[in-house]
Order: structure tokens, then sequence, then C-alpha cells
């Protein structure tokens, strides 16, 4: 009932959460075929299921949930930077990588204590202040720099039926937007204004929407033999 | 904050935000555009190669079917000439012989001579098929099956379906069935140890096709088209039929012979 209730008065926030179920099942029902690299997409995919799963039961109960969204950056660039090690075959781009993830991790753990001076205190928890921006970023060049291997390497026949370039579209839509909108609120808060964008929340949880159709796409044109 | 500052900072964030999506979407269009345009360029460039790949294969063997027919002539011309010649001043040495054991001796002299002949005229015929040139090759497979029936024994069963005996195909798909023929003939023989052999041509749908079976030992099939060191003949055979985008399936199991397809196209 109280589900419903949340429906009701956050219809977009809801389907941004449970979209993530399309690449979940495409997935599970492609898993026969799915290749190492797209298996641990799967995981991925799974872990932001559960992430959503988790803090919407918390604003549910009325509960804080921004450490949940703080803590998962960190295991979202190490999946997604994963991901990607995984798709190079140049040991000294995989040895960037793990470099580039090791380092975003500490940061942003560092960056969560700073950003809650009082770490213990869940309740009035706060968003890590530069983590958010920082981890659309690194995601960001992580895919420009795939495309540009793509394209300069000429492996992929047909780019249109390649489940990683579509996935790779998924990421770069909703990082770019997000980098965007949350270096923005950055701005504003920096500014120490307190302003109610309005309808334009609803940014985020659109492109959420479409990163996951995106996902669902790429899955969907894993071929099956 | 005033409501214009408010106004002000949601359409900057509108504006940013759509912005970074136009970008983002661009880049995608652009990769993939990009993309396709030297994935195609890379299959016209493949298809260049194999292209000039098949070229060069056919010049190769237009040039040894020319240097096997110099040879042949040679080997004919003068060489056969030479020996017919000796042959001719040994007659007159055998009449003038005015011993017995100088006689005897160029009587076996002669045989051998004349054994020499044969081979030569046997060698020279092998390596230029006229038969199959003059007469086509249902008649050209039915003397060459014949000849190796009388050298080895080996039992054949030859038939045609579907074209007339004198019928002719393209001469380069007459003499890539025939070359196939000799190296399938010549791998039943030599490896597989066949006793009894089966040839089919027959036409179908705009398709010439060939099959070739032996009762012979059999093979693998896989490991000896993997294996460098074996497997030429195949190879060969593989090469031959790419010049006139022919294919074929193999099919064998150790001890249970082998049975050869060979298809071939034409117009």
């Amino acid at each position: 009932m109280i589900v419903f209730e949340y429906f009701k008065v956050f219809p977009l926030y809801f389907l941004a959460d449970f979209s993530i179920l399309i690449p979940m099942i495409i997935a599970f029902y492609k898993r026969k075929w799915l290749s190492d690299v797209e298996k641990f997409f799967m995981y991925y995919v799974f872990l932001v299921f559960l992430k959503n799963l988790i803090t919407f039961i918390f604003s549910l109960g009325g509960k804080n949930n921004l450490i949940i969204y703080n803590c998962f950056l960190s295991i979202e660039i190490f999946m997604v930077g994963y991901f990607f090690i995984k798709l190079y075959s140049l040991r000294k781009i995989k040895t960037i990588l793990k470099i580039l993830l090791v380092s975003f991790i500490i940061f942003n753990l560092v960056d969560i204590y700073y950003s809650n001076p009082n770490f213990l205190d869940l309740h009035n928890h706060r968003s890590a202040k530069y983590s958010y921006v920082l981890n659309s970023i690194l995601i960001i060049s992580f895919v420009l720099n795939y495309f540009y291997n793509l394209l300069t390497e000429v492996k992929v026949d047909n780019l249109l039926t390649f489940s990683i370039f579509w996935i790779c579209c998924g990421l770069l839509t909703y990082h770019a937007g997000s980098a965007a909108i949350e270096g923005f609120l950055y701005e504003i808060r920096l500014w120490k204004r307190n302003i109610d964008v309005g309808n334009l929340q609803l940014l985020l949880p659109t492109l959420e929407i479409i990163r996951n159709l995106l996902f669902g796409f790429g899955l969907w044109t894993v071929k099956q033999y | 904050m005033d409501s214009q500052t408010v106004l002000d900072i949601k359409t900057i964030l509108l504006f940013v935000t759509l912005a970074m999506l136009v970008m983002v979407v661009a880049i995608i269009a652009f990769v993939a555009l990009y993309q396709r345009k030297q994935a195609q360029q890379k299959i016209a460039m493949q298809e260049l190669q194999a292209e000039m790949q098949r070229q060069l294969l056919e010049t190769s063997l237009q040039v040894q079917e020319v240097e096997r027919r110099r040879i042949a002539k040679d080997l004919h011309d003068e060489v056969g000439a030479m020996l017919s010649a000796t042959k001719m001043s040994l007659n007159q040495l055998i009449k003038k012989a005015d011993t017995i054991d100088l006689n005897t001796l160029a009587i076996q002299t002669k045989e051998l001579l004349e054994e020499s002949i044969s081979q030569v005229r046997r060698i020279s015929k092998e390596l230029v098929p006229s038969t199959l040139e003059e007469f086509g090759l249902v008649t050209a497979i039915d003397e060459f099956i014949q000849k190796i029936h009388v050298a080895s024994g080996v039992e054949f069963f030859f038939k045609y379906d579907g074209f007339e005996e004198d019928r002719r195909f393209d001469k380069k798909i007459e003499l890539t069935v025939y070359r196939v023929a000799q190296e399938l003939s010549n791998n039943a023989l030599k490896h597989a140890e066949a006793t009894e052999i089966s040839l089919v041509l027959s036409v179908q749908e705009q398709k010439l096709i060939f099959t070739f079976a032996d009762n012979g030992k059999g093979f693998d099939v896989e490991r000896t088209l993997h294996d460098p060191k074996a497997g030429l003949g195949l190879r060969n055979i593989e090469s031959r039929l790419s010049v006139v985008d022919g294919w074929h399936e193999i099919k064998s199991a150790t001890g249970k012979g082998t049975t050869t397809t060979i298809k071939i196209p034409f117009n």
C-alpha cells in the first residue's frame, strides 16, 4: 500500500529505481549467451538494483539514505572501471584504469568524511561534495576513450548490434547529464543559495530511465547461438 | 533570492543539461556513422585482398599448367625423339651383332629403351591431359581411372548423371575437377590404401557436383586440416576450388573410408 502511495507521489522516481529491472531481466534471459564482460556487467546491473531497492526501502521508512548513495559511488566506479579494464587488452591502459579506480575510491571515502564532520550521525548525513561529479567525469572519460579505441581498431563489424556500444551509450547519456546537473547544484550550494529547481529535479530520474533502456537494448542485441 | 534569479538559474541548469545531452547524442551519432564507414572500408579492402589472392592463385595455376605443357612437349618432342632414334640405332646394332652375347645384351638394352619410351609417353600424357582438352571431362576421367586400374588393380565405379557424355564445361572448371580427381585418387592409393573407389559426376541447379568415395583407412579431417605438415593435398584442392568459386566437403572417419564432395557453380 505504502509502495503504491510512493508511486502516486513520485512516479518518475519509482520508475527510475525499478526500470533497472528491464536490463536485469534481459540479462538473466540471455545469460547463456553472455560473454565474460557482459556477465560482469550483469553483476553491476544487479548491484544497481540492490542499491535502488535498499534506498527505496529507506525512503519509505523516512530514513536518510544518502550514506548508501555516497558509498555506492565507490562500488559503481569499481564495477564500471573493471568492466572497461576487461574490454582492453593493452596492459598500459589497464594499469592506468586501476590507478584511477583506487585513487577515486580513496578520494570518495575522504570526500564523504569531510562532507560529514559528524560521520556517525546518519540521520543528518549529507551528499559527498565532489565525488558525484568526479565519478561522472571518470565514467565519461572511460566511455570516450573506449569509443576512440573502437574507431581506431575497427574490430566490430556493426556497432548497432554490439551490446557494449549501447551499454556505453547508456553510461555516457546518464553521466553527462548527471555531471552537468550535479556540477551545477554544487555551484549553487557553494554560493549557499538554497533554491527549489522544481521540475528540473526530474531530469536525473529521466536520464536514469533512458540509461536503463539503453542497457536493456544493448543486452537484447546479444546474439543467441 | 528573488524569483527572477531563480528563473535564471533554472534556465541555465536546463540549458547546460540539454547542451550536454545534445553533445552526447552528437558523439554517439558520430561514433556510429564513422565506425560504420570504417567497417565498410575494411570489408571492401578485405574483398579486394581476397580477389587479388584469387587472381594470384589463378595466375599461379595457369603458369603451372603452361610449365607442365612445356615439360610435356620437351619430353615428347626431344627426349622421346632421341629415345626413338636410339632405338632405331639399336635395331641396326642388333642386326650387325656377330656374337650371341652381344646380341642378347643389345636385345635387353632395347627392352629397357622401349620401357623408357613408354614411361616418357606416360609422363608426358599425365602432365597435359590432352583427352580432357579434346573430348571433355567424362572421357578424360574414364581414361584416367582405366590407367590406374591397370597399374594398381583398384576397382573403380564411375558414373555421370544429369548431362550428356560429350557435354563441355568451362575449361577452368574441367581442369579443376580433373586435377582434384587426380589428387584424391593419389591420396586414396597412397595414404588410404583403398581397394574400391566410386566417382560420380552430376549437374544440379547450375552446379557441377563431383563425389569421390573410397573404402580406405579414413582419417581425422579436422586434425589433418590443422596440421601444417599434413593435408598439403587437401589445401591444394581448396586452392584450386577457390579459383572457380567452388567448395568442398569431406566426410571421413578412421576405418570407414572417405567421401569428398565438391560443388562448382557454372553459368
